[in-house]
């Protein structure tokens, strides 16, 4: 494919991939809330196209520009999005079950909303990239990322289902999803999925600064904040296994995670470091 | 021919008088096989549940059917119908075909949308077929009910949500776990609505039950009964810590259970969530203890939420319901109309035929060998032409009233016909 025609796709797919995904949030919504069956119908059928799609997007960027596409914090939210994303379409199809998928969902268009409302072609960028291990550390990062954002998804909705049980509030969301065993096993699983990706991905992080800089540690408040979600849910996954915590101690434990871990790829990122800016 | 049917249900008659014309199957195939004898209806099925009894047949003389209906269900039930004029009702022509779609589609149930009417219709037409009662008006109108009971499910919301307490204490433990299998049902006390709960939770796949009373012996009997183990009621800890799911519904005064006594009991727990139904009037379980974390606790009157909130859903539904019955009506009305043009049909065609058969005889000579043939295929083919647009407007006549009636009328007179009469249709 010629450069100005790749060019062109990308910048078309920048448009296309958040309209998708809204798209496929109206339709999950109007399955959620309305049971609608053309939602039903064509659910399926748009997140698949939806993740092939995005899989598409990040090639070309990956074969257009001529490295792997996490050189900007705006490139590595559209990753984000799709790891999410096809974490997602592979818990669908092992449980069956799409009234989930109005609340991931979300995520996924938010982070692909700012990554196409930002993301440049990059002019230059650091060799870096091109990395083996630093290709490994980003990407078992984004997958951490992803583990945890579906972990902590599932944990919102276990506890609304949680709290409306208890307060024997029988509405919409007690109809809707699936039971509070189903969830609290997705919960846990996803995060010791993040919390093993993170961990390879802190590895591997390790091993890059001691070939660039030629320590073990940087005091790096990215690195710091990283660390510190990593043993939140390190606690989270210990203390359920070990001490028997209950769904609803992991469903909180998961979020505040979560929250930690946007806090540190949005606003620290964006205001505190260049130490993880690789243009 | 006209359906009419003769009944009592939930709505008219007490369940003494409901029982007291009860018919069991046996009963059901011996009548009839006397009704079919006896030649007074041209097709029949009797529909007897526990929330009705109601009898079918297909006649050319309504007052006639219903007599001899009313005749045979007082003489087999000893019941005298006159004592009781408000008990039974009696429907005929199309509203009589409308109660059987209704009765299919669960609308006229008990329970509004209750699923086991359709497996009783079911059940009902089979007894008919097998005492060679069911004939084809009746094959129709029982194929268009159970297809009206199947679409009433599937395309509404008629039969959905749990409208019993013991049903929605299932339901619920089906949105705390996410399978009864494996878990273990406590019942304490063997009250007769905590024992359907149990079943209840049986059915839905349960295989472990403990059985808790003061009355150990009590205990046992029930458990031999439901396939559980019985426990004596101060070891009512151990049995706490161990079970997913609680049904509590004692006799006692006081609460059976403080939450004091359930802290130690969950921290033994390791996490494990556990769902009490407490449908015990006072409560066995202290209402603090549904605070705790861990602990769905659910009483009489959260059940009744529940099964309000899903009554409700389901009466919204009946609109969708009644459509489904109008629309299959219609489609039944269409094909009863058509009956009537079919032996006109037939017998234009043999007409018109014999006609065509004896002009060619007549002509035979005049034409070679190998030209007959050709005639043959020439003068069907002008009279298929001639035909078919004629027997369009048959087909439509016969939806059109007391207007179409007499057009096929006219016809049967212009092609000089005799028209079919009633006594030559098929009798059982």
């Amino acid at each position: 494919m010629r450069p100005e025609i790749m060019d062109s796709a990308i910048r078309a797919l920048n448009i296309v991939l958040p309209t998708l995904y809204a798209l496929l949030w109206a339709d999950y919504a109007l399955l959620f809330f309305r049971n609608d069956p053309f939602a039903e119908r064509t659910a399926k059928h748009l997140l698949r196209f939806s993740v092939l799609a995005h899989a598409w997007y990040l090639m070309l960027r990956t074969v257009a520009y001529d490295h792997f596409p996490a050189a900007t914090v705006f490139e590595a939210c559209s990753v984000l999005a799709f790891s999410v994303i096809a974490l997602y379409t592979l818990i669908e199809w092992r449980i069956g079950v799409r009234t989930t998928g109005f609340f991931v969902i979300g995520i996924v268009f938010f982070f692909q909303v700012v990554s196409s409302a930002f993301v440049q072609a990059p002019e230059s960028f650091s060799a870096l990239l091109w990395d083996p291990v630093f290709m490994l550390h980003v990407s078992t990062a984004l997958l951490g990322y992803s583990g945890m954002a579906i972990s902590a998804m599932y944990g919102v909705v276990y506890l609304m289902l949680f709290y409306d049980i208890k307060k024997h509030r029988f509405g919409l969301i007690y109809k809707q999803l699936p039971s509070l065993e189903v969830m609290a096993s997705f919960t846990y699983r996803s995060a010791i999925l993040g919390l093993v990706f993170l961990t390879v991905a802190m590895v591997g992080g390790i091993l890059l600064l001691v070939e660039v800089y030629g320590t073990y540690w940087s005091w790096d408040p990215k690195l710091m904040i990283t660390f510190i979600a990593w043993l939140i849910y390190g606690l989270c996954v210990a203390a359920t296994r070990f001490w028997g915590w209950s769904a609803k101690h992991v469903a909180i434990t998961s979020i505040a995670g979560f929250a930690v871990i946007l806090f540190s790829l949005v606003f620290v990122n964006l205001v505190f470091t260049r130490f993880h800016a690789f243009v | 021919m006209d359906l009419i049917v003769v009944g009592m249900n939930h709505r008219t008659a007490p369940v003494e008088v409901r029982e007291q014309v009860a018919f069991s199957e046996d009963e059901i195939l011996d009548v009839l096989a006397l009704a079919r004898r006896e030649s007074t209806l041209a097709e029949a099925i009797l529909l007897s549940t526990c929330n009705r009894t109601e009898f079918y047949g297909l006649s050319t003389d309504n007052g006639a059917a219903e007599m001899y209906i009313r005749k045979l269900i007082g003489s087999r039930k000893n019941v005298d119908f006159d004592t009781h004029p408000g008990y039974a009702y009696t429907l005929t022509r199309n509203e009589s075909v409308r109660h059987l779609l209704r009765v299919a589609a669960g609308l006229d149930s008990l329970v509004l949308g209750e699923a086991q009417i359709l497996g009783q219709v079911r059940r009902a037409y089979e007894l008919s077929l097998e005492s060679h009662a069911c004939g084809l008006v009746l094959n129709r109108i029982l194929q268009s009910a159970i297809a009206v009971g199947r679409r009433a499910r599937n395309e509404t919301s008629i039969g959905a949500g749990a409208v019993s307490v013991a049903s929605a204490a299932s339901e619920l433990a089906g949105k705390i776990f996410a399978d009864l299998s494996s878990r273990t049902v406590l019942l304490i006390g063997v009250g007769e609505m905590g024992t359907l709960t149990a079943r209840h939770m049986i059915e839905k796949g349960a295989t472990s039950l403990v059985i808790a009373n003061r009355t150990f012996s009590k205990a046992e009997e029930l458990a031999n009964e439901l396939g559980g183990c019985a426990m004596p009621l101060d070891r009512l800890h151990e049995s706490l810590a161990a079970a997913d799911i609680v049904i509590s519904s004692t006799a006692a005064t006081t609460p059976v259970v403080s939450r004091e006594t359930m802290a130690p009991i969950l921290s033994r727990r390791g996490g494990r969530p556990i769902y009490v139904i407490d449908i015990a009037v006072p409560r066995d379980f202290e209402s603090s203890i549904g605070e705790m974390d861990g602990v769905f606790l659910h009483d009489i009157d959260d059940m009744g939420v529940l099964v309000d909130r899903n009554l409700e859903k389901r009466r919204a539904e009946i609109p969708k319901a009644e459509s489904i019955v109008e629309q299959e009506l219609e489609s039944f009305s269409a094909w009863r109309n058509s009956l009537t043009a079919t032996p006109l049909i037939k017998r234009i065609r043999e007409h018109v035929e014999q006609v065509r058969a004896q002009e060619i005889s007549r002509h035979r000579k005049r034409f070679c060998r190998e030209d007959r043939e050709q005639l043959d295929r020439l003068t069907e083919s002008v009279v298929n032409k001639i035909l078919h647009p004629l027997m369009g407007h048959v087909r439509d006549w016969s939806n059109e009233g007391a207007l179409g009636e007499l057009r096929i009328d006219t016809l049967y007179e212009a092609f000089d016909l005799e028209r079919p009469k009633t006594t030559d249709r098929k009798k059982l």
